[in-house]
């Protein structure tokens, strides 16, 4: 069995049913009694596994839960239903319970590169400086000579030539793109098993971004680590997981509305959404074509306090049905797509129940929809 | 420093209707390391009706020639050189970095609107929207409830609910929505051009589009002229009628979009149309360019991107290259001694379907 979720060997990472409610009140009888409004479930139920060497590509709008469920996932952020497990072993009963792994070689395993990635080095210290503490303290093994010698290396393998110059500098005198790889040589220094890299690259200049995704890349390769990326941006999407033969998970409002090979999802999406994203995603090569109207019902996203009943997309979904506003999609494949392309919509499955009901109204007075407050999830 | 001599060519002219003339702009400030030049001497005509994408990464100098249109250059940056609009009714051009102050503020939004980046940033967070359509047609000396009558119609187009967000303080409205009130307002007194500073950066490429969709709209509706300055080609290639390409703080092409995007003549253009991250392009297809965009203290002699070009020569080291015409459509200029060669040797990754 290959599906993305829960198929019988332990993978690196599997994470089942997730879910993360944030606000709201979480005293024990709310517990009981199921949750007020005020919640915001940033995910949902959702379960993927990451396995070694794997590559995915998390794509949503602002608000969709792709950085909650990123945290949650290397156990940054504690989940309120479900479960993570590194290796086989629940990542937050570890915290409590000593298991066979030890907590603090799972953290060492799983490591973060955030977006701001400049701010998080220390302005005070040099780039030798600010990465040798990490190494230190995870790579007790290893003696000044030796930690020197391979800040020294991993810096050249990012581009950071001469190796020597770099290390010296302060955090200042480095450019936007060198601070962000100086970050990512910080974590590779850990050997981690998996690394999720927040929008690591859509700060860039549009020229060197091309080059940083190849030096991900290649960094990801040598190390045979697993990455998970967060993006908002298709092309970025595809690039880095079309170059390591990895899958994109679109999600929207906490959930998971498909996922698949890359290649599959770009030139073969399923979900209303996943063709709403690659819409807004205009390639050059149609730059004579004028520009057609959002394939959408409405452009803004609901308010994530208050997500729509059903469907969750049946407000903005252009092929939305009355079936859709009573019933929750599952992800499912079918036999017709590529192994491991699964959907949950009852449109691309085909659905019986869902043609025999009516068309929703196209909502041309847009704004109609729920209120689209500010996000709280991302 | 880079060349400063007016006698260079900077300009392309094409037999146009032109509601605004940018003549040798420059902007020079004073930073702790020295004097920089951000602007350097930029001609650019703005064709009534047209939208000019503005394109250039940072440190291109491209918000300081959107800053120029309607002389906002913030303290101690000063703006030579001359910005010239001509009123669609005919009557006299005005000279715009010659206006008083009090002429400028009438000038501005009135005239020429501007939308920048990060719309919360613009709003006053005690005021509601509605609050801001009424101080602006108040300020303006404008009737209020025609003008209001007037504020619901552009709210309706940019696809908000004009009576919610009207009563809505800006904190209550969702990123996209601000920035969509943001153009409703900027459009409130009827401006003849709309310039725009990366006026969707920060938003989801979804909504991005969906603007870009809804500019185009408001454009036809209001016969607008609209200036949009951005750092992605790709993106606002669609709806642009020409393209303008900033680099190291001048102008280093310019031309009818569909030619630049298709054949561009300048290494740089060809290079950065090469290195975006293209949705329909082969993977192994896409590169970047080496090396980084001049510091504003030390660009470099001579053609300002000599040091990263794959063609420069012992030339290009020295000289600032005219904007040369370009061989094909006209009004197709490029800043390069070797457009021919830059064309025949730097290929391009991707083809545009006609
Ligand atoms: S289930 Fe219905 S509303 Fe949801 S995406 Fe499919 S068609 Fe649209
Ligand atoms: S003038 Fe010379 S250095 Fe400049 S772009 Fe042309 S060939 Fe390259």
């Amino acid at each position: 069995m290959s599906s993305n979720s829960g198929s019988d060997s332990e993978p690196l990472l599997r994470v089942d049913d997730l879910d993360v409610h944030f606000g709201g009140n979480s005293g024990l009888l709310d517990r009981l009694f199921g949750e007020e409004q005020g919640t915001v479930r940033a995910v949902d139920g959702v379960s993927l596994d990451i396995g070694e060497n794997d590559v995915v590509a998390l794509v949503g709008e602002s608000g969709c839960g792709k950085t909650t469920l990123g945290k949650a996932m290397i156990g940054l952020e504690r989940p309120t239903g479900g479960t993570v497990r590194f290796r086989g072993q629940d990542i937050w009963k570890t915290e409590l319970e000593e298991g066979d792994i030890p907590y603090k070689r799972i953290r060492k395993s799983l490591q973060m590169v955030h977006q701001d990635a400049g701010n998080s080095l220390d302005p005070n210290r040099t780039i030798f400086d600010n990465l040798n503490p990490a190494l230190k303290k995870w790579r007790p093994e290893l003696n000044l000579v030796e930690r020197r010698e391979l800040v020294h290396r991993m810096l050249e393998t990012v581009g950071l030539t001469p190796s020597d110059d770099y290390a010296s500098r302060y955090p200042h005198q480095l450019s936007g793109g060198e601070a962000q790889r100086t970050v990512i040589v910080r974590s590779m220094l850990l050997e981690p098993d998996l690394i999720l890299a927040d929008e690591a690259v859509s700060a860039l200049d549009v020229s060197l971004r091309v080059n940083l995704m190849d030096q991900l890349l290649e960094l990801q390769e040598m190390f045979a680590t697993s990455f998970v990326f967060i993006s908002h941006n298709m092309s970025n999407a595809r690039y880095l997981a079309g170059k390591a033969d990895g899958r994109i998970a679109v999600m929207y409002l906490g959930r998971i509305v498909e996922i698949g090979p890359v290649e599959e999802i770009i030139h073969n999406p399923q979900h209303p959404y996943t063709k709403s994203l690659l819409w807004a995603t205009s390639g050059l090569s149609r730059i004579n074509d004028p520009i057609e109207d959002p394939p959408v019902r409405s452009i803004d996203v609901p308010d994530p306090e208050n997500p729509p009943s059903g469907c969750r997309f049946h407000t903005r979904c252009p092929e939305a049905r009355e079936f859709c506003t009573e019933h929750d999609p599952e992800l499912e494949t079918a036999p017709e797509w590529l192994e491991r392309h699964e959907t949950a919509c009852y449109y691309a499955h085909d659905r019986e129940e869902y043609w025999n009901t009516q068309p929703l109204p196209d909502e041309s007075d847009v704004g109609e929809d729920a209120d689209a407050t500010r996000g709280a999830a991302d | 420093m880079a060349t400063q001599n007016t006698e260079r060519r900077n300009r392309i002219d094409v037999a146009s209707d032109n509601v605004l003339e940018i003549e040798n702009a420059s902007v020079g400030f004073a930073m702790d390391r020295g004097d920089a030049q951000v602007l350097n001497n930029v001609s650019i005509d703005v064709h009534r009706g047209e939208v000019l994408g503005v394109v250039g990464e940072s440190g291109s100098g491209k918000s300081m020639l959107a800053d120029s249109m309607l002389d906002s250059i913030d303290d101690p940056g000063t703006l030579t050189g001359r910005v010239t609009f001509h009123p669609p009714e005919g009557g006299d051009p005005v000279v715009v970095n010659d206006l008083n102050k009090e002429e400028l503020r009438r000038f501005r939004w009135e005239r020429i609107s501007m939308v920048v980046q990060g719309a919360m940033d613009s709003f006053n967070p005690t005021l509601t929207v509605g609050d801001h359509f009424e101080e602006t047609l108040r300020a303006h000396d404008y009737d209020v409830p025609e003008g209001m009558e007037r504020a619901r119609d552009l709210l309706e187009d940019v696809h908000l609910d004009a009576d919610r967000v009207l009563d809505s303080y800006p904190h209550q409205l969702s990123g996209g929505m601000t920035q969509r009130a943001l153009i409703a307002l900027s459009l409130i007194l009827d401006p003849d051009v709309l310039v725009m500073d990366e006026p969707t950066a920060a938003l989801d490429l979804l909504m991005q589009q969906s603007i870009l969709k809804l500019l185009a709209e408001l454009k036809a509706e209001y016969d607008l002229t609209v200036v949009i300055v951005t750092h992605d080609l790709s993106h606002v290639a669609r709806i642009s009628d020409r393209l303008a390409v900033m680099y190291a703080f001048e102008l280093l092409e310019l031309g009818p979009v569909s030619e630049l995007v298709a054949d561009p003549a300048h290494p740089y253009t060809r290079e950065l149309l090469n290195s975006i991250p293209d949705i329909d392009a082969d993977l192994d297809e896409m590169g970047s360019i080496e090396g980084t965009s001049p510091d504003p203290l030390n660009v470099p002699e001579g053609c300002s991107y000599h040091p990263r070009c794959p063609i420069a020569k012992e030339k290009c080291v020295n000289e600032n290259p005219d904007l040369f015409d370009v061989p094909g459509e006209e009004g197709h200029g490029a800043a390069c001694f070797y457009i021919d060669e830059a064309r025949e040797t730097i290929p391009l990754k991707k083809e545009v379907t006609e």
